[in-house]
């Protein structure tokens, strides 16, 4: 071994990791014959003491206490909001924010219309020759409407006998109806404003039509948009359907 | 069995199932060497601190990505804490003041004419060291840590590091090769400098 070679070895010689033993004899050979070497050697040596020094002098040291405090803290905070977990969110943020704008403008729609409580005349029929119908009277019960009967426009249902309104046709192919409330009703219902089937166009029903009272059940709400009340939700709800002369339903409202 | 005694991988397990004892139980085990690892890379007992935080705080965070069949748990803290000093120190560019007497970055004054490593009281001797090793590159500071200072067998410092054992080795000992050149006294470096030449070819 020379000079070369055991500047390779040295660090390993002096940390004694030279497992094998005739390169060990022969490393500490040269040491004995090189006072170069030899130095080296004990400078490798004493750094490894030192090393062992250093290390137990730091053993000592822990991390502030301060720190343990600190990060159990942090572990709280994160089981509390584990316990709150962020629901599911179905929808994005801005679908409910719009969901309650929606049915504040239709909750207010409906207050307005309470406290107004306005008779509304009959409409003048649309130019273009959009039907009119009358408002019908308290008396009125569901009348049978023949299909080629053209003069016959007033279509209630028998429970609507509390209710006045007037329903004009706009072109477009959108009912609007003017709902009052008779006062002296003993049970006044409110219902919705139609809503449109998609059949046909407001220009079908010159020929008439009928209003029918039907019962769904209360999850037909959802198809329209409207909200369930899911505690209810195996009841049925009434509703009030306009069926033009062609047999084709062309709007439904919803009744409370 | 109490949580405290319980081995590394169980107490991971039960940390994961969310059991706030296990972590406890973790950090009490093992912030000494984290802290002790930073405070050896850095000089800095503010850094060492943070580090430490953040090394548990990662380990919350991101526990499940331990894996035990790749190495103990220490080590997998180890390189996180790794991580994290190497990036706070290029970050602020750590500094360890060395001499001013010495051109090449030795520790030992040139005031003195004899060999200081065997005169200095033990812990002035110690202190040079540990500036010593502070002077030194990361890469090679690193391993003299690991390998020295925290006792990692090779192969638990080629986990932390993520090389390869050989590298290990050859990184340590270039390592202590500075170091005993950094705190070779100046007369000694004379003459070494003017005995290069000499080999012994024996």
């Amino acid at each position: 071994m020379n000079c070369e070679k055991l500047e390779t070895v040295v660090s390993a010689l002096a940390r004694e990791e030279i497992e094998d033993a005739n390169e060990r004899a022969t490393a500490l050979t040269h040491i004995d014959r090189c006072g170069r070497c030899a130095r080296i050697l004990e400078e490798q040596r004493r750094l490894s003491a030192n090393f062992r020094a250093l290390a137990q002098q730091m053993n000592a040291i822990e991390a502030p206490v301060r720190l343990e405090r600190r990060i159990l803290a942090s572990l709280q905070q994160r089981s509390v909001v584990r316990t709150f977990p962020a629901k599911r969110r179905l929808l994005p943020n801005w679908a409910g924010a719009l969901a309650a704008a929606i049915l504040l403008l239709i909750g207010g729609f409906a207050v307005w219309r309470f406290q107004h409580q306005v008779l509304q005349p009959p409409a003048q029929a649309d130019d273009g020759g959009a039907p009119r119908y009358e408002p019908p009277g308290k008396d009125q019960l569901l009348q049978e409407k023949s299909p080629d009967s053209g003069q016959d426009r007033h279509r209630v249902a028998k429970s609507v006998n509390h209710l006045t309104k007037s329903h004009r046709l706009n072109r477009g192919n959108q009912l609007r109806q003017d709902l009052t409330v008779d006062a002296s009703a003993q049970t006044a219902e409110v219902a919705t404003d139609f809503l449109s089937l998609g059949y046909g166009s407001a220009s079908d029903l010159q020929d008439g039509g009928q209003l029918v009272r039907v019962e769904l059940p209360r999850l037909a709400l959802a198809r329209f948009g409207l909200p369930v009340n899911m505690d209810r939700a195996d009841e049925r709800v009434k509703a009030d359907v306009l069926v033009g002369a062609d047999g084709l339903a062309r709007a439904i409202r919803f009744v409370r | 069995m109490q949580v405290a005694q319980l081995h590394d991988n169980e107490l991971m397990n039960r940390l994961l199932a969310g059991d706030e004892e296990a972590l406890v139980a973790l950090y009490r085990r093992r912030q000494g060497s984290i802290y002790r690892f930073a405070l050896q890379m850095s000089g800095s007992p503010a850094m060492a601190e943070d580090v430490t935080q953040e090394v548990f705080m990662v380990l919350m965070r991101e526990g499940s990505t331990f894996d035990a069949a790749r190495g103990a748990l220490n080590s997998f803290l180890l390189g996180i804490a790794r991580n994290l000093v190497r990036q706070r120190l290029a970050r602020e560019q750590f500094y360890v003041p060395l001499s001013d007497d010495s051109e090449d970055g030795g520790v030992v004054t040139e005031q003195a004419d004899r060999n200081q490593l065997d005169d200095l009281s033990r812990d002035e001797t110690i202190e040079s060291v540990r500036k010593a090793v502070l002077s030194l590159p990361a890469r090679y500071r690193e391993v003299v840590v690991l390998c020295e200072l925290q006792e990692l067998s090779y192969a638990e410092a080629a986990v932390v590091l993520g090389c390869a054992i050989g590298t290990v080795r050859s990184r340590l000992h270039r390592a202590r090769a500075l170091l005993v050149e950094k705190m070779r006294p100046t007369t000694e470096k004379d003459r070494a400098a003017g005995i290069k030449a000499a080999r012994c070819f024996a």
